[in-house]
């Protein structure tokens, strides 16, 4: 299902991918920019905040703004404006960007959120694609919850669990109000990305399942039934008291020979057979 | 106060239980839910759905009530243009679009579940349409249409963007909430809403502010605050109540709440006089629930003043449940459906568990420990 809202219609507009240092992010984010080059004309626009200008795919159709050049104003170069170049855009245009984080720490976190709000509202643009780290983040600035209320299809990376493949937890808004919130494994195959539904095992067939195998008492009781090896070894060494012992077994003694009544009541039964041991 | 002045202020009435003038929501449920309508003078605040969209819902029929009362709109946005929600309004129309369809839906369920003879000819509890007082008051609309652009053009309407902003002052963290309640202070001074204005023909001033305390209401970055760490939100609110208090206005403010930290929400609620909250299934457990898949979302009343009077009508503990069709959105009291299925069920499922579980000298002949 994930990967019909990543490259199916409708588009979403806001796509925010949540990684961190050990699950990363950017296969998607670049799966998606190289889906967006196949497929589309539209304009891309690459936002470049962290990454390096040699790694940014080369493509007629690409303009990578590179805002990290004087970002500070120290030089006598002109500083890119980054709202500038918001204002130029057009409602075809795509936009990607490669770290929200770092932009954050350049803008802050309010002229962030107006900017992007600016371009998805306002500007309209067809899509947006963020790389967001959540390691750089500040849980008191509650930023990831801020940009999940813009975007339309929040993704979080996951660690791997039970299985091969890494996790995608998703969020996303449809028009109409309804919300599908899910955790889907991912992978790429041939460069292009698959998902896959987690098949969530239904608790109550797990239990008809589990209920009825062989039944051991061991787990049954509050004690402890059975013996262990070295337990059973120490048993059969144990000579109890009434038993004949070798040396006098020959020379003293006599035997005991049981003779029945005429009415014995002797039991032949066994006394734990009703136990199924 | 004199009556006989009110009288000529279109789509309002005077509430049956105290007397105050009030005007409708728009949804005629929500009306009688709030006492008649929602008292002049007051603040009703909503808390908004995670997606924002049921909020939207309620702000629109808010508005367009006015639009069709002729009352005066003024609408606030940061996050969308508030003229584009102007254009959204619902359309105004003679007579409800589904009340046929619940005709039919009702005959055959007639047919299924006979009631004993004593209770069907009672009016049913809630039923949404119960006769109306005043005809001038309240209408029904059609979400799947908008409204006319020549009814929005002969509107007297007043949109509030947050563009220009002036800085300089230092009540607020963020300007624009001042910014926000001078230019409500304007438009009543202009429109002459105030209680001591005497204006030729008395009229309305509905506020509709969308989204109030998103994320576009940050304080700026000079301030190092988050945004629980201000306290713009509540301020505002209690501003904005001192003044459509001494006004011929009712304000409706949307909040996504859901942002926000449990105490500042609270104190948002102490400054409204009332306060409404929207909880979607969607994306919930709740979901996936059979009793409740009819519905969208639990509405819930959380606060209702006494205006004018000593005794809330709030309706105490009643749970309620909103659904939002393809033409109108309705609330209705939760009734959970006859739990007859799942009883079976849940008798078998137990004695299945007895038979597994059980460790006692019962005698069940299966247990391999019983004695």
């Amino acid at each position: 299902m994930l990967k019909s809202y990543l490259t199916q219609p409708p588009y979403q507009k806001f796509i925010i991918i949540q990684d961190t240092l050990t699950e990363n992010g950017k296969p998607i984010f670049d799966y998606l920019l190289q889906h967006n080059l196949e497929r589309f004309d539209n304009k891309i626009h690459y936002y470049l905040v962290q990454g390096n200008e040699k790694h940014c795919p080369q493509n007629p159709k690409i303009t990578v703004h590179n805002l990290k050049i004087n970002s500070q104003n120290w030089d006598t170069d002109n500083r890119i404006n980054i709202t500038q170049i918001a204002e130029g855009l057009q409602k075809r245009d795509i936009i990607f960007v490669d770290s929200l984080a770092h932009c954050i720490f350049q803008y802050g976190l309010a002229e962030t959120y107006r900017l992007f709000n600016m371009l998805k509202n306002e500007i309209g643009v067809a899509q947006i694609v963020a790389l967001l780290h959540l390691d750089l983040l500040d849980s008191k600035w509650k930023t990831v919850e801020l940009f999940n209320f813009l975007s339309t299809l929040s993704m979080k990376v996951q660690p791997k669990f039970s299985s091969e493949h890494g996790r995608i937890q998703y969020q996303c808004k449809k028009s109409g109000g309804r919300v599908v919130k899910q955790i889907e494994e991912y992978y790429f195959q041939n460069g292009k990305l698959e998902t896959k539904k987690i098949e969530k095992l239904d608790p109550k067939k797990l239990l008809e399942n589990a209920s009825r195998p062989e039944i051991n008492p061991d787990d049954l009781a509050t004690f402890k039934i059975s013996l262990t090896d070295k337990e059973e070894e120490s048993r059969s060494q144990l000579v109890l008291p009434y038993l004949p012992k070798d040396e006098n077994s020959s020379t003293e003694g006599g035997q005991i020979f049981y003779k029945f009544d005429e009415q014995d009541d002797w039991d032949e039964e066994d006394p734990d057979d009703d136990l199924d041991i | 106060m004199d009556k006989n002045i009110h009288h000529h202020i279109p789509g309002s009435q005077f509430s049956t239980h105290n007397g105050q003038l009030v005007i409708s929501s728009g949804i005629q449920t929500l009306d009688s839910l709030l006492g008649n309508g929602i008292p002049i003078g007051t603040v009703v605040l909503i808390e908004e759905d995670f997606h924002g969209c049921y909020s939207k819902v309620l702000l629109k029929y808010f508005l367009a009530e006015g639009i069709v009362s002729t009352h005066s709109t003024f609408i606030a946005s940061q996050d969308v243009n508030p003229y584009h929600i102007i254009k959204e309004l619902p359309a105004v129309i003679e007579s409800d679009p589904e009340v046929g369809d619940s005709a039919v839906s009702k005959t055959s369920n007639n047919d299924k579940l006979q009631i004993a003879f004593r209770y069907q000819n009672l009016p049913s509890y809630d039923s949404d349409y119960g006769p109306k007082e005043n005809k001038d008051f309240g209408h029904i609309y059609d979400l799947s249409k908008t409204i006319d652009v020549s009814d929005i053009e002969n509107s007297d309407i007043c949109c509030w963007t947050g563009l220009r902003i002036e800085n300089g002052t230092k009540t607020y963290s963020n300007p624009a909430y001042n910014e926000l309640l001078k230019s409500i202070k304007n438009k009543i001074k202009e429109g002459k809403f105030f209680l001591k204005d005497n204006p030729e023909k008395r009229s309305m001033l509905r506020i509709g502010i969308h989204s109030l305390g998103s994320p576009m209401w940050l304080p700026h970055r000079k301030s190092l605050q988050s945004i629980d760490g201000t306290r713009d939100l509540d301020k505002f609110i209690f501003c904005l109540r001192a003044l459509v208090r001494s006004a011929y206005a009712v304000a409706m403010v949307t909040v996504p709440t859901h942002l926000y930290h449990e105490m500042s929400l609270e104190r948002c609620i102490h400054s409204s006089d009332i306060a409404l909250r929207l909880q979607a299934f969607s994306g919930t457990e709740l979901e996936n629930n059979q009793s409740l898949n009819e519905y969208h979302g639990f509405f819930y009343l959380t606060k209702l003043a006494a205006v004018n009077s000593l005794v809330s009508k709030h309706p105490g503990p009643v749970e309620y449940v909103f659904k939002l069709r393809r033409k109108r959105f309705s609330i209705e009291i939760l009734h959970l459906p006859p739990d007859i299925q799942d009883d079976n069920k849940e008798t078998g499922k137990k004695h299945g568990n007895k038979a597994v579980h059980s460790m006692g000298c019962s005698g069940a002949n299966s247990h391999p420990l019983d004695f």
